[in-house]
């Protein structure tokens, strides 16, 4: 991972085009979330993958990171569903529930990889890379997956704007309209859940949060318009993604999940302090 | 114009939501102007309670009232310069035209009721549903909220409001419904608003009427 400043080369830069793309599309998501007053159900649905990853892991002993995410996503929106119980059948509040499935399905997570570590087979190694993220392992297939799953997230928020704006905004209101705020909301969790699926090999299981609402909460600070907060989320989140991700090509033994959750948390904090109107100064 | 009133917890704003297939029905049929909800869902605009929605929301009041022309147009289907001009419209009625690039944020209670009532106007409905239209607005604002609402009933609509305090009641509205709990009365203001009735729906209390 030696590559100097002036040395970019083809892998760097099939990175830092996977990595932007997620920075783009968490950032988008993360408005609608971040304005939801969701904020934790990201890091509630990233950290419930965890135990479908390596439950996959432990059944097929794939290499395959999209096999493994595919039982990430399994267990993702299993989290969801239990928290969206919970919330209905019992009186518990909406921050203990996520409280309690977050840790719950981590530390399921946790318990089964060591499990996995007994295993005789060198493949485990693949499910360090999920906790914090590592993108040098990244191929051109992967790449066109993310590019392929981030333009289907991205179309159907274009199609759909004009609704998902509404249901964010007031959904009472949306259903008085008429509108089916379950297949909103339903399809808003859907395209969540596969924002964390791309994002959790390039920052991992625990940071993947970061990259949701960092952005987002950048781009609150500077605009009034939800359209102009969507775009700037998603151009704050793909800044810091190509900090962080060249950051950790360049400083050996980087991880790139925290090297790109710094950079966001940075352009976050920068916004708080200096954005006109909102800012604190 | 009908009046719902009713003490704290006697399910007016429940009965209101009901009607309107936000929450689901416990029992029994809810018909409308003779149809089921679904059938009339156009003709019926509803106003919720102000502290129902985030006001830090990043959204002007233009684009907030033009949200009430979403329900007629449907899934996928944008609005065009047509909604824009009922937008202008629906803001001049309300007195709020020079708000219209303003952040929902920056405006004062009174105004953000108007701005609700303005997204209501946008839906051109026959009847309109208020959970609480002047609660926490200015003697001024209930003027002009009150003054458009003669003005939408002189026009043959109907509006139904939820509200608590008894004093108004009696001159804003020709029709009123008890409610705690149960219907308590309902009919003509004159004949409902009476002590029998509204210790009925109050308990023992004495009202300076």
């Amino acid at each position: 991972m030696g590559t100097s400043l002036f040395s970019v080369d083809y892998t760097l830069l099939l990175v830092l085009q996977g990595a932007a793309l997620l920075g783009i599309v968490a950032g988008v998501l993360g408005s609608f979330v971040l304005l939801r007053q969701q904020s934790l159900l990201g890091d509630a649905i990233s950290h419930a993958a965890l135990p479908g990853i390596v439950m996959m892991f432990l059944c097929t002993y794939s290499k395959n990171p999209w096999i493994l995410l595919c039982g990430g996503a399994i267990t993702g929106i299993i989290g969801v569903l239990s928290m969206h119980y919970l919330c209905t059948y019992t009186t518990l509040k909406k921050d203990a529930i996520l409280g309690i499935i977050l840790s719950v399905f981590f530390g399921f997570g946790l318990v089964l990889m060591t499990v996995a570590q007994k295993i005789p087979t060198s493949n485990q190694a693949i499910l360090n890379k999920f906790l914090f993220g590592n993108v040098s392992t990244l191929l051109i297939e992967d790449i066109s997956a993310i590019a392929l799953i981030s333009c289907f997230i991205m179309i159907m928020l274009m199609v759909c704007w004009k609704e998902c704006a509404l249901y964010v905004f007031d959904p009472l209101f949306a259903q008085s309209l008429g509108f089916k705020t379950v297949v909103i909301e339903t399809l808003l969790m859907i395209l969540l859940v596969l924002t964390i699926v791309i994002g959790l090999q390039t920052v991992g299981v625990v940071l993947m949060s970061t990259m949701l609402i960092a952005p987002a909460a950048a781009a609150r600070q500077w605009t009034m318009r939800l359209s102009s907060m969507v775009v700037l989320a998603g151009f704050f989140g793909a800044c810091a993604a190509i900090i962080g991700v060249y950051a950790s090509s360049v400083i050996e033994h980087l991880p790139t999940g925290p090297a790109i959750v710094v950079a966001a948390s940075c352009i976050a904090f920068f916004s708080l302090l200096c954005a006109p109107k909102r800012g604190i100064a | 114009m009908c009046g719902v009133i009713g003490p704290n917890g006697a399910g007016k704003t429940t009965f209101i939501k009901a009607i309107l297939n936000v929450i689901p029905v416990a029992s029994g049929t809810i018909t409308i102007l003779g149809n089921a909800f679904k059938d009339v869902r156009n003709k019926i605009a509803y106003i919720p309670q102000r502290s129902s929605v985030d006001w830090d929301f990043p959204i002007t009041v233009f684009d907030m009232v033009l949200m009430g022309c979403y329900g007629k147009l449907g899934w996928f289907k944008r609005p065009g310069d047509l909604e824009h001009m009922h937008v202008y419209e629906a803001l001049a009625a309300v007195g709020l035209e020079k708000y219209a690039d303003v952040r929902i944020g920056a405006l004062s209670g009174g105004q953000q009721q108007r701005a609700f009532l303005a997204r209501a106007l946008m839906q051109n409905a026959q009847i309109y549903f208020l959970d609480e239209p002047f609660a926490g607005v200015d003697i001024a604002t209930e003027k002009i909220i009150i003054n458009l609402f003669k003005k939408l009933c002189d026009e043959g609509k109907t509006i139904i409001v939820v509200h608590h305090d008894l004093f108004t009641a009696s001159t804003y509205f020709d029709w009123v419904i008890l409610l705690n709990k149960r219907c308590i009365a309902s009919g003509p203001t004159e004949q409902v608003l009476t002590s029998v009735y509204l210790e009925r729906t109050y308990g023992n209390i004495t009202f300076f009427r």
